[in-house]
């Protein structure tokens, strides 16, 4: 499977290490060189350094085919760009984008796209534990 | 006709300046504060304070009776945000986005932004025509679906094309001339209508025959 992530903060990281354990090859774009250093070392990982928002930086990222992308800057707007821009020009067949705005998130979900949503995510499981439960007082 | 604008900066600014002018019913959206006072010190209560690509934000400005939703804020994702916002949530008004980056153009057209206005696009082609006496296509507009633009053509005093008639002109096939500005007045052009100089042509071309037509001037 060959993936791209972009954006290689803590979820673009965290991903990145997830995905080549279990045997993706693994492209990982940002513009901070240190942390796409700090990402492991494997004959799997690809780094490319440049901005995302830079077509230039893209179009070396997808220079391949790609099967899967993740989007996961800090930045909602951007990632929702991104992520639509990845499918259309780049033909990419599955697309995950991070997206924190609960609204956004489900307006981009019913525009088809596949998003997670941290905050909503957040909130089931405090709404999880703060629920009475067996064994609880 | 209601209007939002997105994005209190200069374009944001001017614009809702200009509607309120026109007597048309607007809104200002902006999401920075020092700057939302300083634009209610003119704007008035046409000035609200928030950030435009949420959703919530756009429903207290009233987007589901708004007939166009004008995103120009300074950021191209923000501004294709909100105009997808404002198509899917609202009830489909017109929505026109504001594109620094030339390259966003036909992902825009292709996301259901109804219309794009890339500044870039214009400034670069103005500052073309200053620098050089050869005429010079100034893209005004980008249709809906990002294939068809509207651009503008003024003829120079040197212009080749001066004293001949448009059905002997070599237009590409996906071009063709909407009207023609001359001395104040605008012509609708026929296959004989002849060039004069100082004409400005405004033409429709898809974007696969622009280079085709700029090549003519």
């Amino acid at each position: 499977m060959n993936t791209v992530i972009l954006g290689c903060g803590r979820l673009g990281a965290r991903a990145a290490e997830s995905f080549l354990q279990r045997g993706f090859r693994v492209t990982v774009v940002d513009a901070d060189e240190e942390r796409l250093q700090a990402l492991p070392q494997s004959p799997n990982l690809r780094t490319v350094s440049g901005d995302v928002v830079d077509d230039d930086a893209l179009q070396r990222a997808f220079s391949e085919r790609e099967d899967l992308c993740l989007v996961a800057t800090g930045r909602d707007p951007l990632n929702i760009l991104l992520a639509q821009k990845v499918r259309v020009r780049f033909n990419v067949p599955r697309v995950i984008l991070r997206i924190f705005d609960p609204e956004l998130a489900g307006v981009y979900r019913t525009l088809g796209l596949e998003v997670i949503c941290p905050t909503l995510q957040a909130l089931a499981e405090i709404e999880r534990l703060a629920a009475p439960g067996p064994g609880k007082k | 006709m209601y209007v939002i604008v997105v994005g209190g900066g200069k374009v944001g600014y001017h614009l809702t300046r200009h509607l309120i002018e026109m007597g048309r019913e607007v809104v200002l959206i902006e999401r920075e504060r020092g700057r939302v006072r300083e634009l209610q010190a003119e704007l008035k209560e046409s000035v609200t304070y928030g950030d435009g690509t949420r959703v919530e934000i756009l429903r207290e400005a009233g987007a589901n009776r708004a007939d166009v939703v004008v995103a120009a804020t300074g950021s191209d994702e923000a501004n294709m945000v909100v105009c997808q916002v404002a198509k899917t949530v609202f009830l489909k008004p017109r929505t026109i986005a504001r594109v620094s980056d030339p390259r966003n153009e036909a992902v825009f057209g292709a996301l259901g932004v109804d219309m794009t206005v890339s500044s870039t696009r214009i400034i670069d082609a103005m500052i073309e025509r200053q620098v050089g006496a050869d005429d010079v296509v100034i893209p005004l507009l980008t249709l809906p679906r990002g294939d068809v633009e509207i651009v503008e053509v003024r003829l120079s005093d040197e212009s080749p094309l001066v004293g001949r008639a448009l059905r002997d002109l070599p237009f590409p096939a996906g071009s063709i001339v909407a009207a023609i500005f001359r001395g104040g007045k605008t012509v609708i052009p026929h296959g004989d209508t002849v060039l004069q100089k100082e004409d400005e042509l405004v033409a429709l071309v898809t974007s696969k025959d622009e280079k085709a037509l700029r090549k003519m001037f």
